[in-house]
């Protein structure tokens, strides 16, 4: 979850990560944060987010992209 | 029958009342016998042509269900090759899903590309000396066909990702894409957002009959009082642009940025409106696009719907695909690893505005006017750092009130520019006008006056109607709520605007009732 | 507000508004629907739609009338007044544009069934064979719902919540009448025609003038070869035939003039079927192929025959002589004669060569004669010898104004090298020197006098500002009584010179006066055309049937108001076309070119002239 966290923020210094809860929802993140954040998201993590996994519910909060993170690591 | 003709208002009387007084659990039904009366009314082949549509994304979605079932069933079974009987399965939903797409994909190009790029093709054979003796096609676009095809391909692939579960009732599905007010202008509605408002069967409330009767007359206002008087000037404009000096042909471009968004955005309010009466809300489709600050934000005001679903069905996808990965690395390697990580959206983006070029017709011009929103997107990504570092340096920020209004304007002068291909007929025109715009901008001696084929009263009207627009838009920019506004004020003042909106009302429906004034009547005396 | 009440306001506010247009359509009335009852101005009516407008009049004033014609647009050129005076009947015209023989069958059948009817006049063209039954829905096209049967209820909703449009039209359009007919009040209520005066007083003649002006009006689209209705049309007309047998009315069918280039429209085989099937059902008279048909100045365009063919039409029905018409025109059309007939008719005979009913008449313009020459419009007593000598030495004869309406109205005959030589103003110099010498030559010419110059030698009229002497009305007698001049109009006192004039009422020309009325403008021309007839018959015996236009200047209502009161030739100074006279067109003597002749004007230039080379 850290090495999630500091990604988001060297990412995307400009936002709140630990509060917002409705980072789609609200239009927090645009399409080209999305794209960039699930290119570094799948480096780091080495996992293949697919566009079947974005829908705001795994990306509205920080802790919602780290449940999604760690699903795919089980798969 | 014309969405603001007094027919359809007396349509959507008897189909609202009939709506309430039935019970809720048939209300359903008597949507879909609305909806169908309504497409039959318009044309029987299209009707045939909607039919197909929905009948062949209910069986894919069906068959997509029963391979979800299927696999879900080996799965409980095989504890071992797991991932095996996944990737088996996710190959025969693809299979499914690829198809489906291609034969409704298949239908629209039939009927919305076949002719013109048929008649290209033609030409180009004839380039190269190959005699081709293709007749044009006795095609009608049928009806809101645009907007079905996108709708259901968007519920098959929510199907295949398993985001929603296929609807069994056929004629539910059915009312899901034929429900009418979608029919002419979309929006392009999420089957998980739509459905279940049409199956839930609200209570009648006043308040929606209210909200949606305002709506509708708002959209007619827009339409009738702006779009349509619009249309006979930026018609003349553009048909004989040889004519007018540079100045009177950006003056169309702009004059056809108000007809199109009153014609698009209020021919949208009219149908949610109309959407509304029977308790069922719609789509959001346009946000004032006018204000926006960027050609991105731009894009995500105007035809909202159709730019989300670009962004879920084509702009992730590719974006996200193996190949745009593997590209992106290469230039990282390559040339730095800022490239390397904006060339996937920067592509991405390119295909989606070119789908959105193609989307609106089958025209070079609407290529064309896709690649420069995509090409002005893709550069904002490019250069956007650099740019935000020199505004930085520059001391300009967003919080100064004419840096806004600067980069409103700039957005507003490259939409306008855009303007001149989403209208032009040809590429070659469009881009005869940039030259006329930029070489001949003056008028060459004489004045420049006209009315471009409208009377003085045209005007007036038109200018009244856009002055209204302007000051409602920039309330509602401000975060005013109008119609919450409008319900504080006195009886006194929501009666005059009671009042206003009857004349209006009035006035909507004899514009569009048949007339012939006096001089056409008689020709040989 | 809560919603509810917005909700009941707004159903209030829609039912208002509603009331509210209701209301002022059915007081303007724009079509005529609801008895007109404020404007009462069915001339517009009857334009915005014919079938509604006229037949809701008819309910009113169907008394006044026994005998009716129907017919299209081109039934339009009969006139009431004519058929009454041959069959002593009082007919109504109510043609209707745009009508189709679905449309007559109505007609006949609403008009037999409801009054009592003496005559009626059937017009068919041969494009009534091409339509049937397109009935259309606008509130433009609409028939009454007294002739459809259509639910009377219905009806009257449909055009009481019509578009205010046309209402506020008819508002806007009364502001714009004026005397003469417009687009929008084109029929004359009380005879149902059409109101043509403007439309027939346009100069034709010179038959490039006429092709540069109306060649649009004649092209015909090659659409179809075939007449497609034949049977449907000739099946109304048997039915129109019945239902006249059984209320004891004379129906008589005439198939109208067709235009040459309109006929060539449909195949032969299938003209031929439609005229014999025609008279397998009723013997009708036919004018549809005549030597007129080959010449477009008979037509308005290519579907529309003019008045004045109407009325060769009806003089050759039941005239007896007095109007011209050619002498192969039309026949009356029987079972029995049909077949002979059409063999004859289909033969095509050629078209007749325009020199045997046209005839250029150049017309020459002098004024004052005298020895010194101090403006164009004075030549010397040598140079108007030498002119009138190269005249009749070239075998020219000089013709009276007379004599050239003879030609056109009866079908009288002009001499083979006709000249027309007129002197405006009416000089003493005419007398001294100009009649001599035309008696010497065997001339003749017609002197435009002013009549309040006349007799004036020293002064202008009633002052003392000296001019050019004038003769006076002996002088005329004598003249007259030579057979060599003839005195036509330059009218009574329309020609007023300005600085020799009091008052603020100057009239220079014939033209109206800045801001004039034109009711007042009516009176003060009727009444100068009035004061010279008497004064000429007073003092030589009759009228006049020539007006030259002070200054060459007059306007459409000018002309319309000269030709009603029953002057039939008028004059210019205009030289832009020939003075081509076509029999059996009145309009060919309207506003007449003349060629002003100067000191200057040599022999050879003045022969160019005449002879139009």
């Amino acid at each position: 979850m850290d090495k999630l966290m500091q990604l988001l923020e060297e990412n995307c210094p400009s936002i709140d990560f630990a509060g917002e809860k409705a980072l789609i929802d609200d239009g927090i993140l645009d399409s080209l944060d999305i794209v960039m954040l699930v290119g570094e998201i799948n480096d780091a993590f080495s996992i293949t987010i697919t566009a079947e996994d974005l829908v705001p519910e795994n990306f509205n909060s920080a802790e919602a992209i780290w449940a999604l993170v760690q699903r795919l690591q089980a798969e | 029958m014309s969405i603001n003709s007094a027919a359809f208002l007396l349509f959507l009387l008897v189909s609202v009342c009939a709506c309430y007084l039935v019970p809720k659990r048939v209300r359903y039904l008597v949507l879909l016998a609305a909806s169908a009366y309504f497409y039959l009314a318009y044309s029987l082949r299209a009707a045939c042509c909607l039919l197909f549509t929905i009948l062949l994304t209910y069986g894919a979605a069906q068959a997509l269900a029963a391979l979800h079932r299927r696999e879900r069933a080996e799965l409980d079974i095989e504890r071992v090759d797991r991932s095996g009987i996944k990737k088996h399965g996710k190959r025969r939903r693809r299979l499914v899903l690829t198809a489906a797409l291609v034969l409704n994909f298949a239908t629209l190009a039939l009927f919305k590309y076949l002719n013109a790029w048929m008649g290209t093709a033609g030409v180009l054979a004839g380039l190269l000396g190959i005699e081709t003796n293709f007749r044009p096609l006795n095609l009608l676009l049928p009806l809101g066909i645009s907007f079905y095809v996108f709708q259901t391909s968007g519920y098959l692939i929510d199907v295949y990702r398993g985001r929603v579960s296929a609807e069994r009732n056929l004629l539910k599905y059915a009312l899901f894409v034929s429900w009418f007010p979608q029919m002419v202008q979309g929006p392009i509605n999420r089957y998980d957002r739509l459905l279940p408002q049409l199956l839930a069967g609200s209570d009648f409330s006043a308040d929606n009959i209210k909200y949606g009767i305002q709506l509708m007359l708002w959209g007619m206002l827009k339409k009738v009082f702006i779009a349509d008087p619009l249309a006979g000037a930026v018609g003349e404009i553009y048909g004989n642009y040889t004519q007018y000096p540079g100045a009177v042909l950006f003056l169309g471009a702009a004059l056809y940025c108000l007809q199109l968004y009153c014609d698009f955005s209020g021919g949208t309010d009219l149908v949610r409106g109309a959407s509304q009466l029977f308790g069922v809300e719609m789509a959001e489709n346009f946000r004032r696009p006018y204000f926006a600050r960027s050609v991105d934000e731009f894009w995500r005001r105007w035809h909202i719907s159709l730019g989300e679903w670009m962004k879920d069905y084509l702009f992730y996808p590719l974006a996200l695909s193996g190949p745009m990965n593997r590209l992106g690395k290469k230039v990282k390697s390559a040339l730095g690893p800022h490239l390397g990580k904006l060339t996937g959206p920067c592509l991405s983006t390119l295909i989606v505005f070119l789908a959105v070029g193609i989307w609106q017709g089958p025209g070079f011009s609407n290529i064309a006017y896709g690649l420069w929103n995509g090409g002005l997107m893709s550069l904002a990504m490019l250069c956007g750092p650099l740019l935000s570092r020199a505004n930085e340096r520059l001391g300009l920020g967003e919080d100064k009130w004419w840096f806004r209004a600067f980069q409103t304007l700039r957005t507003l002068l490259l939409v306008i520019i855009g303007r001149y291909f989403s209208r032009a007929d040809s590429l070659r025109q469009a881009l005869g006008m940039l030259w006329r715009t930029v070489r001949h901008f003056g008028p060459a001696g004489g004045g420049i006056f006209t009315c471009f084929g409208l009377t003085g009263w045209d005007w007036l009207r038109l200018g009244i109607a856009a002055a209204v627009l302007l000051a409602v838009s920039i309330l509602q920019e401000r975060g005013m709520p109008i119609r919450k506004t409008l319900e504080k004020q006195s009886p006194a003042v929501q009666f005059g605007v009671l009042f206003a909106a009857v004349l209006l009302l009035v006035a909507c429906v004899y514009l569009n009732t048949d007339y012939t004034a006096i001089m056409y009547v008689y020709e040989n005396v | 507000m809560s919603s509810k009440k917005w909700l009941i306001m707004l159903a209030l506010t829609v039912a208002l508004a509603l009331g509210v247009c209701a209301g002022f359509n059915i007081l303007a009335d724009p079509f005529g629907v609801f008895g007109d009852p404020i404007l009462d101005w069915y001339s517009y009516n009857e334009t915005n739609n014919p079938r509604v407008a006229k037949l809701a009049w008819l309910e009113e004033h169907h008394e006044e009338f026994d005998s009716y014609i129907i017919g299209s647009s081109s039934a339009a050129s009969y006139s009431t007044a004519e058929l009454n005076e041959y069959l002593d009947a009082s007919f109504y015209n109510l043609f209707v544009y745009g009508c189709d023989t679905k449309d007559y069958r109505d007609f006949a059948a609403y008009l037999l069934e409801r009054y009592e009817v003496r005559y009626l006049v059937l017009n068919l063209g041969i494009n009534e064979a091409n339509t049937y039954d397109t009935g259309q829905d606008s509130l433009n096209d609409k028939m009454h719902a007294l002739a459809s049967g259509e639910s009377l209820p219905l009806f009257y909703l449909r055009y009481a919540f019509s578009n205010p449009r046309y209402a506020a039209d008819k508002l806007a359009a009364r502001f714009q009448d004026t005397e003469l007919p417009q687009v929008f009040d084109v029929f004359d209520v009380p005879s149902g025609c059409y109101d043509k005066r403007v439309r027939d007083v346009e100069k034709i003649g010179d038959p490039a003038v006429y092709q540069a002006a109306h060649g649009g009006d004649f092209w015909v689209s090659p659409d179809s070869a075939q007449l497609p209705y034949i049977d449907q049309c000739v099946q109304s007309v048997a039915e129109i035939r019945d239902m006249c047998a059984e209320k004891g009315t004379e129906l008589i069918v005439i198939a109208s003039p067709v235009y040459i280039g309109q006929w060539d429209v449909y195949s032969r085989e299938s003209l031929r079927e439609y005229k014999s099937k025609l008279a397998e059902v009723v013997s009708y008279w036919d004018f549809s192929l005549t030597p007129i048909s080959y010449d477009s100045r008979y037509f308005y365009d290519a579907t529309h025959f003019r008045n004045t063919v109407g009325s060769m039409v009806l003089s050759k029905i039941f005239g007896s002589g007095g109007t011209y018409h050619p002498e192969d025109f039309g026949a009356y059309v029987t079972a029995r004669n049909c077949a002979a007939y059409l063999d004859e008719l289909f033969a095509y005979p050629p078209a007749s060569d325009p020199a045997s009913y046209t005839a250029d008449v150049p017309i020459l313009l002098y004024h004052h004669i005298d020895g010194d020459v101090t403006s164009d419009t004075v030549v010397t007593p040598e140079t108007f010898e030498a002119h009138i000598r190269a005249l009749a030495e070239q075998g020219y004869t000089a013709v009276t104004f007379q004599e050239m309406i003879d030609y056109v109205c009866q079908g009288g005959t002009l001499p083979a090298k006709p000249v027309c030589i007129t002197l405006d103003d009416g000089y003493l110099s005419n007398y001294e020197y100009a009649w001599p010498v035309l008696e010497k030559y065997g001339m003749k010419a017609t002197i435009f006098a002013i009549g309040a110059s006349v007799g004036h030698r020293e002064f202008y009229k009633e002052t003392d500002f000296p001019i050019t002497p004038h003769f006076g009305w002996e002088e005329a007698r004598e003249m007259e009584a030579s057979g060599v001049i003839d005195i036509q109009s330059h009218t009574y006192d329309l020609h007023q010179w300005e600085p020799f004039e009091s008052g603020n009422q100057i009239r220079t020309s014939a033209l109206p006066l800045e801001g004039e009325s034109e009711a007042d403008y009516a009176a003060v021309l009727e009444a100068d055309l009035e004061r010279y007839a008497q004064e000429r018959e007073a003092e030589l015996g009759e009228g006049f049937c020539a007006l030259a236009y002070p200054g060459g200047y007059y306007n459409d209502l000018t002309e319309v108001l000269i030709h009603q009161a029953g002057i039939p030739v008028t004059l210019s100074i205009r030289t832009d076309s020939r003075n081509v006279l076509v029999r059996g067109l009145p309009q060919s003597l309207y506003a007449l070119c003349r060629w002003n002749i100067t000191e200057r004007t040599a022999e050879e230039e003045l022969l160019k002239i005449v002879s139009g080379e």
